[in-house]
């Protein structure tokens, strides 16, 4: 009866935790409202959320765009549809592997930073200080954070589409051999700006709020110690990948529904 | 790091950000904002062979609009296609010719115009008449060997 | 408006008050009065709970029962707003300092300021000099919280919890993790600034030497009730022991120094479960 008990009490302390992030986030909507007032604040988290994590997107977008250029052109090239290239490249990198790689990538850059810094200042008490000095916490730390988690994910996941593009054109135009031109002409006749393209930026709209959401959430909650926010940093990047990966499945289930 | 240059570079990143949004959108997946600026044409064809929606339409060689909509007309059978052309190219002869060719041997298809000589121009809703089919590689091998045959016969 | 009140009303007057936490009972029926003007030291064991009284002090944690009330207003039945609008005539220094890590100590003594005033850059300035010079580090206004010694620290968030003049200031274990020289630093600074400014300050410590050193009043508290209170001497000379324990130093005594164990013979043999 014993992992009876425990699987129950895991279940418990599921729901419980996803009880106080749902309570969570109605406070941290209303508290970015302040941020109209205070540009600043954001300007700041932009900084450290987005531009610090253009680096690691460029970089895995390069790599990811050259390995599609390659595995595209064998899979197309049995069917002589080698011309294609830029198509399946341009599809792959729209509607999955952008939105997708990219949110990964912020869950385990900015995501875990971010709860990282949150919980280090729970446990240095700088939350409480900024209480007493009546300042709230959750309009002046909680809400920059999480807002430009939002934003900064689907410029991103745009990013990391047009750099593996970019990639993809070095391996198919480069190595490969096949006709430039092609490559652009061909992604034209086959993607299609809402479904494809439109489709990626919900997606990637839709995974930058899951993951600032978790990552304020569980940095908010942190024990107040060095093993509590360690713990906190890690469920952030586990939840945060998971969830995003969830999340696909299911919005590509309901757009592919649509087509 | 001055606030300055972190308000620079939060600056270039959205701008970046955005430009490679539109980007997407514009050359990956060729939308045209302008879309009212577009009027439509028919065309019937007996056979489109595998001409599909958002094929590019040209003249000369260059693109001029595209295939918006195919189905079939329930009185002959036929194809019946529109065509929304740019706005800009509001100056094609009514006797202008469709065809639907191919790029490359196997490549996709699109429609090519032919422009005619009157002296009145297409309109909105307007159909053209004077249409060539695609061709089917099928039908065309077919031909081949029954000719083939034909001269071994001979 | 402060005008208007009677100097010899408390300025916080906490009221049969009941607190627990999950684990613990802490408080039951617990009244005690903050005077205005005084240094008032409320000293004990570690785990009694003193810091917590600060929580309820501030309105940061709400009591099961009873009541803390500020200048007559009673605490927990406050509204959000009032309660952050009350919280600027309170002033407070944390036990780590805490203060704001990616800010330097200018902008940590000026973050309440801007935070809450609408002043000039220039006013901001000269006020938070003049908290920086208080506690005589002006010269460090440029430097990082973590370019700091711990009794600097300290000072700038005394610094801090003056910066936009309030009427309570509470102090969450100032000495603790001072060498000799800093604590004596800090012990003089609550006693003149309280003289000099007119604040009332409450001071939350186990240092038996420095607490009774600057105190006008002082609370003992022990098992969540309060064993001794009245003035220094008063409650130098105690004869209760569990103040005497405590005031002594001694390893053993009504604070048994053994967590309560089975028997010692009976654990080893295993007869314990």
């Amino acid at each position: 009866m014993n992992w009876l008990s425990r699987l129950g009490g895991g279940v418990i302390t599921a729901v419980q935790h996803l009880g106080r992030a749902g309570v969570f986030l109605p406070g941290v909507i209303a508290a970015t409202s302040m941020l109209w007032r205070r540009p600043g604040l954001l300007i700041q988290q932009l900084y450290s959320v987005g531009v610090m994590t253009v680096l690691i997107v460029v970089v895995a977008g390069l790599f990811v765009g050259m390995m599609l250029g390659f595995q595209g052109y064998y899979t197309l090239v049995d069917f002589g549809a080698e011309s294609s290239l830029g198509l399946a490249v341009a599809l792959f990198l729209t509607r999955e592997l952008g939105p997708v790689l990219t949110a990964l990538l912020f869950a385990g850059r900015a995501g875990s930073a971010l709860t990282a810094e949150i919980g280090l200042m729970k446990a240095t008490q700088q939350l409480e200080a900024m209480e007493m000095m009546a300042v709230d916490p959750l309009g002046r730390v909680i809400a920059p954070r999480f807002l430009a988690g939002c934003i900064a994910m689907p410029l991103l996941a745009a990013l990391f589409s047009v750099v593996g593009l970019a990639g993809g054109y070095l391996v198919g135009v480069g190595v490969l051999n096949i006709d430039g031109g092609s490559y652009w002409a061909s992604m034209q006749t086959g993607v299609d700006v809402y479904d494809d393209i439109l489709g990626g930026i919900i997606k990637s709209l839709v995974f930058g709020f899951v993951v600032a959401w978790i990552a304020v959430f569980e940095g908010y909650h942190a024990e107040s110690s060095t093993a509590g926010v360690s713990r906190a940093t890690t469920r952030t990047v586990v939840t945060a990948a998971l969830a995003v990966l969830g999340l696909d499945y299911a919005m590509t289930a309901i757009m592919f529904d649509e087509v | 790091m001055t606030r300055k240059a972190i308000e620079t570079t939060v600056g270039l990143f959205l701008l970046i950000g955005v430009a490679a949004m539109i980007w997407l959108a514009l050359k990956v997946g060729n939308w045209s904002p302008a879309t009212t600026h577009d009027y439509e044409v028919t065309a019937r064809f007996d056979n489109i062979g595998g001409l599909t929606v958002k094929a590019p339409v040209t003249l000369a060689g260059v693109t001029i609009g595209r295939v918006a909509s195919i189905g079939i007309d329930a009185d002959d059978y036929s194809a019946r296609i529109t065509l929304q052309i740019d706005q800009a190219h509001d100056n094609l002869p009514t006797d202008t010719s469709a065809a639907i060719l191919t790029s490359g041997l196997l490549g996709a298809q699109y429609v090519g115009l032919d422009p005619g000589a009157e002296e009145t121009y297409l309109e909105d809703g307007d159909r053209i008449e004077i249409t060539q089919s695609a061709v089917v590689l099928e039908h065309l091998i077919g031909q081949i060997l029954i000719r083939t045959a034909e001269e071994q016969d001979r | 408006m402060a005008q208007h009140i009677d100097p010899s009303t408390p300025l916080v007057d906490v009221a049969h008050l009941d607190f627990r936490y999950p684990e613990r009972a802490l408080y039951q029926d617990l009244s005690l009065r903050i005077s205005r003007g005084k240094v008032t030291v409320i000293m004990g064991p570690s785990g009694c709970g003193k810091s917590t009284l600060l929580g309820l002090m501030a309105g940061r944690l709400r009591p099961l029962a009873g009541d803390v009330c500020f200048e007559g207003v009673a605490l927990s039945d406050l509204p959000r707003k009032a309660l952050y609008r009350l919280r600027r005539r309170m002033g407070m220094m944390f036990q780590n300092s805490a203060l704001l890590s990616d800010l330097d100590v200018f902008e940590n003594v000026a973050f309440p300021i801007r935070e809450n005033t609408g002043l000039p850059e220039p006013l901001v300035r000269n006020l938070v000099l003049l908290k920086l010079h208080m506690v005589g580090l002006r010269g460090a206004a440029r430097l990082l919280p973590a370019a700091l010694s711990g009794g600097m620290a300290r000072r700038v968030a005394l610094a801090r919890a003056l910066a936009l003049d309030p009427d309570l200031v509470m102090y969450d274990e100032p000495f603790t993790g001072l060498d000799p020289i800093s604590k004596g630093v800090i012990a003089q600074l609550i006693r003149e600034l309280n003289d000099v400014l007119g604040v009332t300050s409450v001071v939350v410590t186990q240092d038996v030497r420095e607490g009774l050193s600057i105190a006008d009043h002082v609370i003992v508290f022990a098992e969540g009730q309060i064993a001794e209170e009245g003035s220094a001497q008063q409650v130098a000379a105690s004869t209760q022991p569990q103040v005497r324990q405590f005031l002594d130093a001694k390893p053993d005594g009504p604070v048994p120094f053994h967590y309560p164990a089975p028997d010692y013979q009976d654990d080893l043999l295993g007869k314990c479960q």
